[in-house]
């Protein structure tokens, strides 16, 4: 009979280890030894997971190449050369990264993957400039800062999802209507930029302001929860 | 011709398990006995094969329909099994000719695996008697008794027995289902594994110490629970405001109020708790705040209020048109939002088991053991057998701090516990 030094408890004969803190049985008048049966066999049923998520990814890929296969040969036959298959392998490609690719990792790396989908959007975008419009340069100017910008946006939710505790839907709120309305002012001073037009900010103002005055009031309501209670009980349909 | 009807529907409680079980995980249960010697497989497969046809509620397999799940006859007999290291392991519903519940044994024990779809606790716990009876008789050429709910594999199923009680008892009453969320116990997710620590106490030293707080077992197991979990809170979250509330469900055996004899679910279930942020709490304020709230919530009309509101929502017009898929949907997704993530843990108490004396001297030990659901995944199972409290912690992660938090409690106050597990060397 031995009982855990740490926890008090009487061992089972069974018991290398005490299995509620791990301790080895220390009894020095009656070393453990293997007893005859264990109260549950060796032979552990298998079960294996998250084989499907994988499998799904490896098979979508493989049918990922026919449409590349079917698209590029119709191409090089019709036209013999690549022109209008290459936006269809290059959307593929960041159907790809975008979708398939987390699937076939275990752990979840959001920055990764999201450095990944910006990078391959850009070379995408990139290469959509070069075939339509190589003179006219619309990737560096405008697709490139719209793009980037739009990721930062992410990477701050990324950031709030992972590094917050709790996540009030009042708080999600305001942050999707900030972002909106950051977004468009970013967005009209860029093309402005662009089309070299000299007034910085004229019709993003009339979106971000709404915005930024409805992110705040979320932000206000989510502090004052007698607010938020007298609103559910006027509000409420059931 | 056999005109016996050969599918049903799904009980009321069952509804839920097959939308949110998932291709690893489906909420199961165990009951086992353990008997004087080593179990005959030969033996034990045509008492399986007997007890099965006594129960034709359990001989069922599950088919999807248009709108709703049901369940389909199974002419193909059960099939026993070699236990495992790790069992409660999901269930696929594709093999052992697609029934829900699987027969094990090992040594000298017999184990019944349920799905939740089949039933509850109490209906397993009849069968597991039944099956062990049969066996009894079998191997030992005993005169078996008909009592303390074993049933007799030659007569035919009563009636009522696969009832669906919740709708027959369920009146035109409801009550809000409202309820916050509380504390999740954290740790590592173990892979493919399930650990089991039983804990074995002298029923009647528990239950002195319960009457000391003027408590019942399941009372003062729960408080003691209660404050097991409320120690990890207070350790691993540094803010005192970000204490969430921590609730035990407990359920509750519908069957002491009705007169029915449904071996399916037939089970409700309460949340006791404690609010943490508010400071700590004793034993005594504990086990003082899950008495009043067992006294009020053990009401039949509250109790009575509680399922018929379920019974409301599976009879609404509108939900009951949606396609399955829709509802699967729907349910997964009310699930993920309700379901366990209201309760920190679960800690079930199938009360003192009783066998007819000709099977007692067969039958040394019966144990029961819940397995760990989506969120919870430490969860908590009682049954008392011949004056022991078998109390099964099964969880599916690394750390064993509920478990010990809970016994070491129980030997400050001298009660003698020897444990066992399942732990790999």
């Amino acid at each position: 009979m031995s009982y855990c030094v740490n926890c008090g408890v009487e061992l089972a004969q069974s018991e290398k280890r005490c299995p509620l803190c791990k301790t080895p049985v220390i009894n020095p008048s009656n070393p453990w030894k293997e007893p005859e049966s264990r109260p549950y066999p060796r032979r552990l049923e298998v079960i294996i997971q998250n084989i499907n998520k994988r499998f799904f990814a490896v098979l979508a890929s493989i049918l990922l190449l026919i449409p590349v296969f079917i698209c590029s040969l119709t191409d090089i036959m019709t036209t013999h050369e690549f022109t209008w298959s290459g936006y269809v392998v290059g959307a593929l490609c960041v159907f790809f990264v975008m979708v398939l690719l987390p699937m076939f990792f275990s752990r979840k790396r959001a920055f990764l993957f999201l450095a990944l989908d910006i990078g391959v959007i850009l070379l995408y975008l990139f290469f959509v400039e070069l075939k339509t419009s190589p003179q006219k340069a619309w990737f560096l100017p405008l697709a490139l800062p719209l793009t980037v910008i739009f990721g930062g946006i992410v990477f701050i939710f990324i950031v709030y999802a992972k590094y917050k505790r709790v996540h009030p839907v009042m708080e999600i709120l305001a942050l999707v209507f900030a972002s909106i309305g950051v977004y468009t002012v970013c967005m009209e001073l860029i093309i402005n930029a662009y089309i070299s037009v000299i007034v910085p900010v004229r019709w993003s103002f009339y979106s971000c302001i709404p915005c930024m005055v409805i992110a705040a009031a979320f932000i206000i309501l989510n502090r004052r929860k007698k607010l938020l209670e007298s609103l559910e009980k006027r509000l409420f349909f059931k | 011709m056999n005109n016996k009807k050969t599918w049903m529907k799904l009980d009321n409680a069952a509804k839920i398990y097959p939308a949110v079980m998932t291709r690893s995980w489906t909420a199961l249960f165990r009951v086992s006995a353990t008997l004087k010697e080593d179990i005959d497989p030969q033996i034990l497969q045509i008492a399986a094969e007997d007890a099965v046809k006594r129960f034709p509620a359990f001989a069922k397999k599950l088919k999807k329909g248009l709108f709703w799940y049901y369940l389909e006859h199974i002419d193909e007999p059960i099939s026993i099994q070699k236990d495992v290291g790790n069992p409660c392991m999901r269930m696929n519903l594709r093999e052992n000719n697609g029934y829900m519940l699987r027969i094990r044994y090992y040594g000298k024990r017999i184990a019944v695996e349920f799905f939740h779809v089949l039933t509850d606790g109490t209906g397993g716990m009849t069968f597991l008697k039944t099956l062990v009876a049969r066996y009894i008789m079998l191997k030992y050429s005993v005169q078996m008794e008909y009592t303390h709910g074993v049933l007799c594999c030659d007569e035919e199923p009563c009636e009522g027995e696969s009832e669906d009680s919740f709708l027959r008892y369920a009146r035109d009453n409801s009550r809000s289902r409202k309820e916050g969320s509380s504390y999740n116990i954290p740790g590592t997710n173990e892979n493919n594994f399930m650990n089991i620590v039983t804990g074995m106490a002298e029923s009647k030293r528990v239950l002195e110490e319960a009457k000391r707080y003027n408590a019942t077992l399941t009372e003062y197991l729960t408080s003691e629970l209660i404050l097991a979990v409320d120690s990890i809170q207070r350790e691993s979250v540094a803010n005192r405001k970000k204490f969430k509330p921590i609730k035990i469900c407990v359920p509750i055996n519908l069957r002491r109020f009705y007169n029915t004899k449904t071996v399916r679910n037939f089970a409700s279930y309460t949340n006791p708790g404690i609010e943490p942020k508010y400071g700590q709490y004793t034993l005594d304020e504990t086990v003082k705040i899950v008495k009043g709230h067992f006294g009020m919530e053990m009401d039949e009309k509250l109790l009575n209020a509680k399922f018929s509101t379920n019974v409301q929502s599976e009879n609404n017009r509108l939900l009951s048109l949606a396609p399955l898929f829709i509802k699967r949907w729907a349910l997964k997704f009310v699930y993920s939002f309700k379901g366990d993530r209201q309760t920190s843990t679960v800690l079930s108490n199938l009360g003192v088991i009783t066998l007819p004396p000709c099977m007692d001297e067969y039958v040394e030990r019966v144990d029961f053991m819940l397995g760990p659901l989506k969120r919870n995944r430490v969860t908590c199972a009682c049954v008392s057998y011949k004056g022991v409290l078998y109390i099964n912690f099964t969880r599916t992660i690394k750390e064993a701090y509920v478990e010990r938090n809970f016994f070491t409690s129980l030997v400050k106050k001298g009660i003698h516990i020897k444990v066992e597990s399942n732990q790999r060397w």
